[in-house]
């Protein structure tokens, strides 16, 4: 009898502990299920287009602006920077998987040695301090180009992001981008997901709000307001703002978690960039 | 010339401000705004009390990860008041970013359980 009753508080008290979420399968498929139920006349692939998929006039502008790709000479740009060799003889392609090429598909993801989620503008920023180099600021110029050059040569790879189901850590980092994006911030009182869920679609100011899933499929992008390739970091530096918060640095613990959130909400989409975003 | 610069620039403030003003306006099921009561507040009694009750306020809601623009803005423009001579509107503008602050505060006290009530 004894038995019996501590094995139900043991129970009990297993189930009081569980996250408020299953986990990210379950996270995933519920954002999916939502946009899909709020849009069921829009091609769910056609969330990896943002702002385009729900406004016809700007998509057209948008497919024009894509015949001449304002974002190709940071491409050309960021090829050069890659295979210039650094001053000890190796380049960035001995820090990489498959020499850089095709990989962006499996970043950020979590590294159990450090602990940390691990972008691919922090793994280019690692590879430059093994090799002796200097780090390159984060939010614009040449590593930026770099970044852009990596996206091209993965485009059309399936973004795969991994939360290791025996790693409670990569499961907090995951958890901590969560929270992230559901709290409420800055004068204004918003959270991410108060305009990219509630108000989804929507024009507010002269942009339809784009969509969680399929949203980072294309960075870096080309902004054609600030006529230069963005990082998907000063992307959240913008958006924090806007609700009047005090924005975080580009790749601080606080934005690499919510990369590795917001990047798993795009599993199973192509990579499309860089691309070109007003 | 300048002058056509420094409008330009004031439009584009003002234009930012505005949209994200806008984005509010039309937001459905928006949030209540937080919005400080700070003219019956009691005038703290110097500038540099003021100044410094803000700075601890503003760090304890940026150490929560809750900083708000906008105390930083009112906390540099009391800087500039004081340098300017003019204390009285100098301890207004503090008291205003230490009001914010705590404000912020209390919105990521309130966050770390509310956020779960908007996952999906
Ligand atoms: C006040 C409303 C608002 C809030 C809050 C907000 N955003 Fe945005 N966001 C926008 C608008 C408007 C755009 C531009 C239109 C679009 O592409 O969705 C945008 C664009 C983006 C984009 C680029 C989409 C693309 O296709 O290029 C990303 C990524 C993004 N937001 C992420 C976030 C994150 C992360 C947060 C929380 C830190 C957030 N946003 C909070 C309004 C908001």
């Amino acid at each position: 009898m004894i038995k019996v009753f501590v094995i139900i508080l043991v129970a009990t008290g297993l189930l009081a502990t569980q996250p408020v979420s299953a986990g990210p399968e379950r996270d995933l498929q519920a954002m999916q299920d939502f946009y899909q139920k709020r849009f069921p006349n829009v091609a769910p692939e056609e969330f990896a287009n943002g702002l385009y998929a729900f406004d016809e006039g700007a998509r057209e502008q948008w497919l024009e602006l894509e015949d001449f790709p304002p974002y190709e000479i940071a491409v050309e740009e960021g090829e050069g920077y890659f295979n210039t060799p650094f001053a000890n003889g190796n380049s960035y392609a001995d820090c990489f998987e498959n020499n850089g090429l095709s990989i962006k598909q499996n970043y950020p993801y979590f590294d159990s040695d450090t602990s940390k989620v691990v972008t691919l503008e922090l793994a280019i920023n690692q590879c430059r301090e093994e090799n002796g180099e200097q780090p390159l600021p984060y939010l614009r110029g040449e590593l930026t180009a770099i970044s852009a050059y990596m996206a091209y040569t993965s485009r059309g790879n399936t973004i795969n992001v991994q939360v290791p189901n025996d790693n409670p850590k990569a499961l907090a980092a995951y958890e901590a981008g969560k929270q992230f994006y559901y709290s409420r911030r800055g004068q204004l009182n918003f959270a991410c997901s108060s305009c990219h869920v509630q108000v989804v679609g929507l024009s507010l100011r002269a942009d339809p709000i784009s969509t969680t899933v399929g949203q980072v499929t294309h960075f870096p992008a080309y902004r054609t307001v600030w006529g230069e390739i963005v990082t998907l970091h000063r992307r959240f530096v913008e958006c924090n703002a806007q609700v009047r918060a005090r924005p975080f640095e580009s790749q601080s613990d606080e934005y690499r978690n919510l990369e590795y959130f917001l990047t798993y909400m795009s599993n199973g989409f192509e990579l499309n960039g860089p691309s070109s975003r007003r | 010339m300048k002058r056509t610069y420094l409008i330009l620039l004031m439009l584009l403030i003002g234009a930012c401000g505005q949209s994200a003003e806008r984005e509010y306006e039309l937001a459905p099921n928006k949030p209540e705004p937080l919005s400080a009561i700070t003219d019956e507040l009691t005038p703290s009694a110097s500038y540099q009390e003021a100044y410094a009750a803000a700075v601890v306020a503003i760090d304890a809601a940026a150490s929560k990860g809750h900083a708000w623009s906008t105390s930083d803005s009112l906390l540099k423009q009391a800087q500039t008041a004081a340098v300017d001579g003019n204390e009285e509107r100098a301890i207004q503008l503090a008291d205003q970013a230490r009001v914010q602050g705590e404000l912020a505060a209390q919105q990521a006290d309130t966050e770390v359980a509310a956020w779960q009530e908007k996952v999906l």
